[in-house]
C-alpha cells in the first residue's frame, strides 16, 4: 500500500478544513482529487508531504509511519509537484532537477557525477533533455511542469503529488502533461493529483476521489464517482454525464448552457428567464 | 514552432516511456542508466560547467595580480620584485633588495590595509550571495538583518564611551551580533510567515539601531567624538593595522568556510520553503545556520571597516553575470570578485585626490548607478 490515510482531521484554529479522512491508495495508481475551490485539497496534500505539523490520525507512506521519518527519508518516499513555481533566478533546467537529488546525499555533500547522470536521464524519460541548459525561467509554462516532473523522478520517490499540475497550462500541455503523468503511474509510480476538471479524471486517472465540507464524498473508479449528482453537490453545476466512444471516455456537460429542443437545459421557462438576463444587462449598460 | 517541436518531444516521450521496463525507475540503489541522447546533452552541459571554473580560477589569478599592484602602488615606490622577495622572505631567508624604510611600510601599512579590503570585500559578498539566496531576493544586501546599523550603534556608543580602536571593534561586533540575535527572536514569534517575518523584523530592528544612533550624535562632543563617529559611519581602511586583521580573520574565515560547504543548500533553498522541504532538507536549520554564518562574517567586517555598502549587494549580481546563478560557482566566485573589487577601489580611495576618500562613499558611487543598471537592462536571454 503506497499510502494510508486514517482518521486525518485537520483545522486552522476553529475551522475545521479536513474532518476524519480514511482512505488508501495501492502502488502504481493514479487518484485524481477533486473538489471546489478551497475544499481542503492543498490542505490534504500539505498533510500528506509533512508540510502541516498539527494533524491528527495516521498517515502511512509506503509502510511507514509518517511521523516517524525524518525530512531527508520522507524525501526518499514521496516527491511533491507544485501548481506553478516562479524561480527568482534562472537556473538552468539541469540544476533545478539535480537539486531534488539531494535527499539521497550525506549532509554537507553536493550531487557528484551519478546523480549528473541520472539527473540528464531523468530529463530525457519526460522528452526534455535538450532544454538541460536552457534557464528555467525561460522555457514556456508546459516545459516547466516537465522539468518539475522530471525533478520528482530524479528523487526517486515512489509516491508523487501535484497540486493541480495543469491549472496554468494551455489546453495543448495539459493534455501532454497529464498523458506523460498517466505514463508514469504505467510505470508503477504511485500519483495523487488534484485538478478542478472532472472530464479530465476520466481519461487520466484510475481512481477519484471527491472531497466535499471536509470530508470524503466519494472515492473509486471515476465513472463511479463522478455522476451528475455528484457534480451539482460538489460545484453547483448542473451537468449532464455523457458517454463517448463506447464508454472509453465521459464528459460532463452543463446542460444550462445548451439548448434541449429549444428549450435552454431542462428549465420550461429558460428562454423567457435568458430574456430577462439580456433585458438586465442592457439596463445597466 | 514551438508547440510542435514539444509535441515532438512528448512522441519521443511516449516511445521511452512504453518500452522502458516498468519500475526500473524505482529501486533506488540501481545505477542509473543513460541513453546516448542524455549523453549527448550531458556533454553539452558538462563543457559549460568546465567554462565556469574555469572563469573562477581567472578571477583568482586577477585577484593576485590586483595585489601584486596594490602592494607597489603607493607615495612609497616597491616594485613587483620586492613585493614577493619581502614576502617569501618572511618564510625562507632571502638576499636583502629592500630597504628597512619599504619593509616598515609593506608590513606595517600596505599588507594589513591590502589583507583588511580583501576579506571584508570576501566577507560582504559571500553574506549578500548567501542572504539573496535563502531570501529568495536579489534586493537583498548583507545588513537586511539589522547587522550594519547594529554595528554603528555599538561603535557609536563605544566611541562616546571613550573606548580605544581595539574597543571600538569589540563594541560594534557585539552589539551587531546582538541586533540580527533579536531579529531572530523577533522573528520565530511573528504571525506572518516565517520569512517575511524575518525581512520585516530586521527592517524594524535596523531603523531602531539607526535612532539610537542619531540619538548618540546629538549627544555625543561636537569637537573631537561627532567627527570620529561621523566618520567610522562613512567606513575607511585608513587605520587598518596588523591586530583589525587577526582579530577578523577567524570570525571571518569560519563563516565563509560553512557557506562555502553549505552552497548548494543555498540553492535548494531558494527554490522556496515547502519545495525544499519536500526535497529532504530541514529548511528552519539551514537557513538558520547560514543566517549565523552570514551575520558573523558581516559583523567581523563591518567592525573593522565601518559601514560599506553596496559591494554586498552589487558583487553577487557581477558574480551571476560571469558564472551564471548556480550557488556552487556563484559563492566562489563572488568570495574572488568582492576580494578583488573592494581593493581596487580602496587603491582609489587612497590615490585619488590629496585627501583620502572614505571608500563607503565611493562603493556608493559605483554602487548605486550599477544597481541602475541593472534594474534597467534587457535580460540576457531575451
Amino acid at each position: 500500500m503506497s499510502l494510508q490515510v486514517d482518521h486525518l482531521s485537520f483545522s486552522y484554529g476553529s475551522h475545521v478544513v479536513l474532518d476524519d479522512i480514511s482512505f488508501e491508495v495501492p502502488d502504481g495508481m493514479l487518484v485524481n482529487v477533486l473538489g471546489h475551490n478551497g475544499v481542503g485539497k492543498s490542505t490534504l496534500f500539505r498533510c500528506i508531504l509533512g508540510l502541516e505539523d498539527s494533524w491528527t490520525g495516521s498517515i502511512t507512506i509506503n509502510g511507514k509511519d509518517a511521523r516517524s521519518l525524518s525530512i531527508a527519508e520522507y524525501a526518499r518516499e514521496m516527491a511533491y509537484i507544485p501548481q506553478t513555481h516562479s524561480s527568482v533566478y534562472a537556473y538552468e533546467v539541469i540544476d533545478v532537477v539535480l537539486m531534488s537529488t539531494t535527499a539521497g546525499l550525506k549532509a554537507l555533500a553536493k550531487p557528484g557525477h551519478r546523480q549528473l547522470e541520472f539527473a540528464y536521464e531523468c530529463l530525457d524519460r519526460v522528452g526534455i533533455a535538450d532544454l538541460a541548459d536552457r534557464p528555467y525561467t525561460n522555457i514556456s509554462g508546459g516545459e516547466q511542469q516537465l522539468v518539475l516532473i522530471a525533478r520528482a523522478l530524479a528523487q526517486r520517490a515512489q509516491t508523487i503529488i501535484m497540486d493541480e499540475p495543469t491549472s496554468a497550462l494551455d489546453y495543448g500541455n495539459q493534455v501532454r502533461v497529464l498523458s506523460q503523468i498517466k505514463h508514469l503511474a504505467g510505470e508503477g509510480y504511485t500519483i495523487i493529483e488534484s485538478t478542478h476538471y472532472p472530464d479530465q479524471a476520466f481519461l487520466f486517472s484510475d481512481r477519484t476521489l471527491v472531497l466535499n465540507d471536509g470530508t470524503i464524498l466519494c472515492y473509486g473508479d471515476p465513472k463511479d464517482t463522478i455522476t451528475d449528482k455528484v457534480i451539482n453537490e460538489v460545484y453547483g453545476v448542473r451537468v449532464s454525464v455523457e458517454s463517448l466512444y463506447n464508454d472509453q471516455v465521459r464528459v460532463c456537460v452543463p446542460i444550462d448552457e445548451i439548448e434541449i429542443g429549444g428549450h435552454r437545459g431542462n428549465h420550461c421557462d429558460g428562454d423567457e428567464s435568458h430574456h430577462d438576463f439580456q433585458r438586465q444587462v442592457r439596463r445597466k449598460n | 514552432m514551438t508547440q510542435q517541436h514539444t509535441k515532438n518531444q512528448m512522441d519521443q516521450t511516449k516511445e521511452h516511456a512504453c518500452s522502458g521496463d516498468p519500475k526500473r525507475m524505482i529501486n533506488p540503489k540501481e545505477e542509473a542508466y543513460v541513453n546516448s541522447h542524455a549523453r549527448e546533452c550531458m556533454c553539452k552541459g558538462t563543457a559549460r560547467s568546465r567554462r565556469a571554473n574555469i572563469l573562477i580560477i581567472v578571477l583568482a589569478v586577477i585577484l593576485v595580480v590586483v595585489m601584486t599592484i596594490s602592494f607597489m602602488l603607493g607615495k612609497y615606490p616597491i616594485d613587483p620584485g620586492q613585493v614577493w622577495s619581502l614576502l617569501i622572505a618572511q618564510v625562507v631567508p632571502l638576499d636583502q633588495t629592500w630597504t628597512n624604510y619599504q619593509a616598515t611600510i609593506f608590513f606595517g601599512v600596505r599588507l594589513p590595509r591590502l589583507l583588511l579590503a580583501v576579506l571584508v570585500g570576501c566577507a560582504l559578498s559571500i553574506a549578500g550571495a548567501a542572504y539573496q539566496g535563502i531570501f529568495q531576493n536579489p534586493l537583498v544586501s548583507p545588513d537586511i538583518l539589522g547587522a550594519s546599523q547594529g554595528a554603528a550603534f555599538g561603535a557609536a556608543l563605544s566611541i562616546m564611551l571613550g573606548a580605544s580602536s581595539v574597543g571600538i571593534s569589540i563594541g560594534a561586533f557585539i552589539v551587531s551580533m546582538l541586533a540580527v540575535a533579536l531579529v531572530i527572536v523577533v522573528s520565530q514569534r511573528a504571525r506572518c510567515g516565517r520569512l517575511l517575518g524575518v525581512v520585516l523584523a530586521g527592517i524594524m530592528v535596523s531603523s531602531l539601531f539607526s535612532a539610537a544612533v542619531s540619538f548618540i550624535k546629538l549627544v555625543a562632543d561636537p569637537t573631537d567624538q561627532l567627527p570620529q563617529i561621523t566618520y567610522w559611519l562613512m567606513g575607511s581602511f585608513t587605520s587598518a593595522s596588523m591586530n583589525d586583521v587577526l582579530w577578523v580573520i577567524i570570525p571571518i574565515a569560519l563563516g565563509c568556510v560553512v557557506l562555502f560547504l553549505m552552497r548548494w543548500r543555498i540553492d535548494i533553498l531558494t527554490m522556496g520553503d515547502d519545495e525544499a522541504r519536500t526535497m529532504g532538507v530541514n529548511v528552519g536549520r539551514t537557513r538558520l545556520i547560514i543566517i549565523i554564518a552570514a551575520t558573523l562574517v558581516t559583523a567581523a567586517s563591518v567592525s573593522v571597516s565601518g559601514i560599506i555598502g553596496w559591494v554586498g549587494l552589487v558583487v553577487p549580481h557581477l558574480a551571476r553575470m560571469l558564472v551564471g546563478c548556480d550557488y556552487r560557482k556563484l559563492i566562489p566566485a563572488s568570495m574572488l570578485l568582492g576580494s578583488g573589487f573592494l581593493l581596487v577601489v580602496d587603491d582609489v580611495s587612497r590615490l585619488v585626490g590629496t585627501a583620502e576618500i572614505p571608500i563607503g562613499i565611493l562603493t556608493a558611487f559605483v554602487g548605486a548607478p550599477f544597481f541602475l543598471y541593472l534594474i534597467t537592462r534587457k535580460d540576457r536571454f531575451e
